[in-house]
Order: C-alpha cells, then structure tokens, then sequence
C-alpha cells in the first residue's frame, strides 16, 4: 500500500480528501493528516508516507517551508501541492526551484 | 466681460484728472483776460483823459493868446482916446450918436494878426454898442443885455457863452463865442473892447487830435472833429444822456448799438464840458489783438492736460486692467495664469492676494483630484473584497467538504451565509449602509470562516442595537476580521476567539476587533502605526490602511484607528468615527 499524508488548515478540506477517493481500492492508505505545517512535520517524520498532500498556505510554517526542511533529510516522498486561486503563482516558481 | 468705457475706471480717472487741469487753466485765462480788459479799460480812461487835457491846454494857450491880445488892445492910446472921446460926445449928444459913426474898419490892423477873430465891437462903460455898423446890432444888444452886462468882470477878461452874429447887408450868420476885455484908463472904466471869436476855429483845433473828441455847451454840441452840425443835442446825435457823465472820468454807456467808452471833462474858463467817445468793442477787439499769447498758452495748456490726464489715467488703470486680464483668464479656466507685480501699490498687493488664493485653490484641486483618486482606487478594492474570487473558491471547497462528510446542515448553512454575504455586498452598489446591514454581513463572514477554521477559532459578536441606525462604509469590519482571523488566530495552531464589540460613545461610533491570538511583535507594531495612512498594500495588513482611509473620506478626516496587543496574548485593533444616520 502507498502511504499518503495529508496536510491542509482546512477541517472540511482534509476530510473532504479523504472521502472523495475511496483511497484502499486503488492502493492507497491515508497515514495521517494535520492542520499547521509544524504537527505536520512531526507526524511525517512517524509515519513516513510516500506521497505528502500539502496545502501550500498554513499557519506558523507554509507548504513550502515543510517540503523545503523534509528534503533537506533526504526522505523519498512526492509532494502534491494543493494552492489557492492567488496562490499558484507562487507554487509555480516554488517547483521550479526544485524545492 | 464686456464693459462700456464710460464706467471704466480708466475714464473716471481720466475725466478727473482732466477736470482738475483744465478747470483752473480755463479760470486763469478768463481772469487774466478780465484783468487785462480792466487794465487796457483803464489805460484807455487815463489815455482819453490825458488827449482831452491836452486839448484843453492847447485852447488855453489859444485863449490866453486872445486875452493878451485883448489887454494889448485896451491898453493902445488910440483905443484909450478913441473910448474917451466918444464917451464923452455921447454924454453931451446922447447914446444915439453912436449910431452915426462906423468902427467897424477903424482898428482892423489890431485884429488882422488872429484870423480866428471874425469881428470886433466897442462897448461904452454903460454896455452901449459904439458906431457898430457891420453887425446885426438888434441881435448884439439882445445878447449883451443889461443883466448879462451887470455881471461882467471890469478888470480881467470876460468869455461868453456862443451865440450867432449876423451881417444885415447880406444876412450872412456865423456862430462865435466871445471875449470881453475891459478898458480902464487911470482906474477909470471906460468900456469893453468885444473880439467874437469864430467857433469852426475849435474844430481846427480838435482836427489835430486824432481821438474822437467833441465840445460841449450844456447837453449840446458845439464843435466837433467830425463837424456834427452847430448845437446838435448829444442825445439826438448818439442817443447819450448827457446826465450819466461824470466830470474828470470814464464811462461805459450802452447805447441802442454798440456800448462806448465816453470819457469827459469840464473846461470852466468857457464852461464847455470835452469829451472823448471810443468804441468799447474796438478796445475789446485791440485787447484780444494784443493778446493772442494768452489763447495760446491756455490752448497749449489743456493740450497739455489731456495728454498729462491721458498718461496718468493709463498709469493708474494698467494694473488694474492687467489683474482684470489675469482674472479674465482665470475665469476662462487658465488656473497656470498669474498676475506680475511691476509695482509696489494696493493692487500689486491685491494681485498678489489673487495668486495666493489661486495657488490654494490649485492645491485644493490636487488634492480633491487625489481623493477622487483614491477614492476610486478604494472603491475597486471594496469591489475586489467583495468579490474575492479566491474565497469563494476557497468557500466553495468548504462546502463540498461539508457534502462529502454528510454535514448536509452545515453545508446548507454555509451556502446561505455565501449568498446572503455576497447579497448584502453588492448591496445596489451603494457604498455607504446602515450598521445593521454591516451586522448581518459580518455575522455572514464570521460564520463561514467559523465553518472553515473551526478547529483555530470562535466569535463573538456583541453590538449594541443603539448603533443599528447609524450608517458606516460597507465592508468596513470585514478586512479587520480577516486580519484577526489569519494573522492572530491560525498562526497560533491553537483554538482561539475573535470579539467583535461595537457601541456609541460621545456621539462616535466605536467598533473593537479583539483576538487572543499570537499577538504582534513591537516593532512590526510601531511599523504598522507608521504606515497606517501610507499605500501600504505590500504590507500584510493592507487592509487597515484601506480601512483607515475609506473611513476618513466618508468621516471628513474625522476617523481614528487604534492597535493595541501584546505578543502572543492578544491584538485589538479600535476603529471610532463620528456617528451619522443613514440617509
């Protein structure tokens, strides 16, 4: 099974991604979830997924910053970017830096 | 605007300055030219006078050659002798013998020196005429009666008024004045010898002078330059009434044509009257004649006051009429134009007062342009609010989140918050609405944002309904509760509360935005009171300045916007602005 993580300040949103796909029946097992970048990061470090759902604005510390400290301890993860509408701009530039 | 020049003030000033010049120039000539008639007037009296007084000594010479002759007569033996002894044959033989003899040719070489003497008589001492044989002697002894005789002088010459002789032979009259000389030998009177004396002699006289003089006995003429006949009355010849003369002096009669200057005086030794008669309009003519200088300079005079009023009118209208132009150009809309001071006077200083209060009103338009400005810039950020694409979508989400986890009541809700929110935004596109209407619109947001944050935040609304129907700039609260929301609650990752209170206060409204959230740093606090008025749409909290303005434009800069918080305990921001009723 593919773990996946979810990270998004929105209640609705994360509950919402998880039960829009039925995730078991395509592989998939959602591992976890948060609503801040910095309990996200704690819980990815525990629960090691292979592929994190990040919200690109959270409080205290954003999507990008968390992508940014997790590759930097070289973790294989993909990251799925979720942005808001004046947000996709900045997670555009954020790709091509590679972060 | 179009002005008639006769109330410019170019003209007043003209006028006046004109009137003041030529007004007394005008006087001065017309004293001046008064004086110099009265003096030429004058001149002429002393002048007329002085040719009359020295007509009058030439017929003094005259006479007293007459008289010398007279006494020269009287004292010749002959004579003497020839009054002696007919005096005494007449006592002897009576009066009536001097009819018989003739003495009338005797003594003609005593006379043949004067030819002015026509004739001559002898009167005995009783007043007798002695062998008169050439001369009327009926006309003689009527003329030289016994009362005029009586009054005679027996020592010295006696002059008689004119009268006529006549020769019987051949009726021939001839109009003569009189000299009686007395004859005494050893103070015993004898007679007189009588010279008649041929009155057209006067008028050889007077044909030496060149005034128009003319003799008078009584009211009549009896001799004159021009030959006016013998006793013409002065009245009948130029209608002068002999009575308005004054001996020794001048005057000016009008008669029926032309006024004259009569001038007379008394010759008593014949006690004729002399007088000289001139045309007053000659002199008037001769004055102006000798006195054209006095019509030149006055004519050069007020040419010269109308050019000095002309000059002076236009030195004292052009700044005037050049603040006048500048104000025209102004009016037309030219407000770059501005009045040049050349000098230092009143209206130079008015001009100057002008540019001032163009420059204030110049300012007054830039700035009122940068209002609208902004003005227009903040109403497309009210439209951008109100329409934030990004939370509707976000919102959206929401509520498809809602769906997917059966929170059917919520999502319903939430849907109902969106359109009523987004209903009372747009609103008819008025700006300004009740606070009610700000109520329900915020109670709309703070439950959808509840909806979507709920596991970061609570609310609290608490206004007082005293405030309801006052009115406030629509999405006033909105921006200030986002920024409690975002920036105080989420970042503290914990749940918190955001308290919306508003109420009246002094006759403001008074709204606070309080949240436990993280709080703002100090510095960042100090920054934010800073730019509070400034574009500061960099900033995070851009909302506060647009806030801050929007309420100040519709407040008249009467609007405050106060921060207060404290590092990770709590930030409130306090918005106070004058309370209006919602019109």
């Amino acid at each position: 099974m593919i773990k996946i993580f979810i990270a998004d300040d929105e209640f609705y949103i994360r509950e919402h991604l998880k039960n829009s796909i039925d995730w078991n029946s395509y592989g998939f097992e959602i591992v976890g979830d948060a609503n801040n970048g910095i309990d996200a990061y704690e819980r990815i470090k525990i629960t090691s997924p292979d592929i994190a759902i990040i919200d690109i604005s959270m409080p205290r510390c954003n999507g990008l910053e968390l992508i940014e400290k997790l590759n930097k301890e070289n973790r294989s993860i993909k990251y799925i970017i979720l942005s808001g509408y004046n947000e996709f701009e900045f997670a555009q530039k954020a790709i091509k830096l590679r972060l | 605007m179009k002005q008639n020049i006769l109330s410019s003030m170019w003209f007043k000033a003209f006028v006046t300055i004109l009137s003041f010049m030529v007004i007394p120039i005008i006087a001065l000539t017309s004293i001046a030219q008064k004086t110099n008639m009265q003096t030429s007037l004058q001149q002429k009296q002393i002048s007329d006078l002085a040719a009359l007084e020295s007509f009058s000594n030439t017929l003094s010479i005259y006479l007293n050659g007459i008289e010398n002759l007279g006494n020269s007569i009287v004292n010749n033996p002959d004579i003497q002798e020839y009054f002696e002894k007919n005096n005494n044959i007449a006592e002897e033989k009576g009066k009536s013998y001097y009819l018989q003899i003739d003495s009338s040719s005797t003594f003609n070489t005593l006379i043949e020196k004067e030819p002015s003497i026509v004739s001559y008589s002898f009167l005995d001492k009783d007043g007798y005429l002695i062998g008169e044989q050439l001369l009327d002697r009926n006309r003689l002894n009527w003329f030289f009666n016994p009362s005029f005789f009586e009054e005679l002088d027996r020592t010295s010459a006696n002059w008689s008024p004119t009268f006529t002789i006549s020769n019987p032979n051949n009726q021939e009259k001839q109009n003569v004045f009189s000299m009686l000389y007395p004859c005494n030998k050893s103070s015993n009177f004898l007679g007189y010898i009588v010279l008649y004396i041929d009155i057209n002699y006067l008028n050889e006289i007077l044909s030496g002078f060149t005034d128009d003089i003319y003799i008078l006995e009584n009211s009549n003429i009896i001799a004159s330059k021009n030959n006016v006949p013998f006793r013409t009355n002065l009245f009948q010849f130029n209608k002068i009434n002999y009575s308005f003369l004054t001996n020794d002096s001048s005057v000016i009669v009008t008669t029926s044509s032309t006024p004259l200057i009569i001038t007379t005086q008394l010759y008593d030794r014949l006690n004729f009257s002399i007088i000289s008669i001139s045309s007053y309009e000659k002199l008037v003519r001769d004055v102006a004649a000798s006195s054209p200088n006095l019509f030149a300079y006055a004519t050069f005079g007020i040419i010269f006051a109308i050019v000095s009023a002309f000059l002076i009118a236009q030195m004292i209208s052009r700044p005037i009429r050049s603040l006048e132009k500048v104000m025209n150009r102004v009016s037309d809309g030219d407000l770059d134009t501005r009045f040049r001071p050349y000098t230092r006077d009143e209206v130079s200083r008015l001009g100057i007062t002008f540019n001032t209060l163009l420059d204030t009103i110049q300012n007054l338009m830039v700035r009122e342009r940068n209002q609208q400005k902004q003005q227009q810039h903040l109403q497309l950020q009210v439209v951008q609010e109100q329409i934030k694409p990004h939370f509707l979508y976000n919102i959206l989400e929401t509520i498809s989140g809602m769906i997917s986890c059966n929170k059917k009541e919520d999502a319903i809700t939430t849907i109902q918050n969106l359109a009523q929110f987004y209903r009372m935004s747009l609103n008819n596109g008025k700006d300004i609405i009740p606070i009610s209407d700000e109520i329900l619109l915020t109670q709309n947001y703070l439950n959808m944002q509840h909806k979507r944050y709920i596991e970061f935040m609570d609310y609290v609304l608490a206004i007082s309904p005293a405030i309801y129907r006052y009115s406030i700039p629509k999405l006033t609260l909105q921006p200030l509760i986002e920024n409690a929301i975002y920036h105080g609650l989420k970042e503290n990752c914990q749940k918190g509360i955001v308290c919306i209170s508003g109420y009246l206060e002094n006759n403001r409204i008074v709204f606070e935005i309080y949240d436990n959230g993280c709080g703002i740093e100090e510095h960042l606090l100090k920054e934010l009171a800073d730019n509070m008025h400034e574009e500061a749409t960099t900033l995070p909290h851009f909302g506060l300045s647009s806030v801050i303005k929007r309420l100040n434009i519709y407040s008249n800069n009467n609007a405050t916007l106060n921060i207060d918080s404290q590092l990770n305990e709590y930030t409130c921001v306090t918005i106070s602005f004058p309370a209006k009723e919602d019109s």
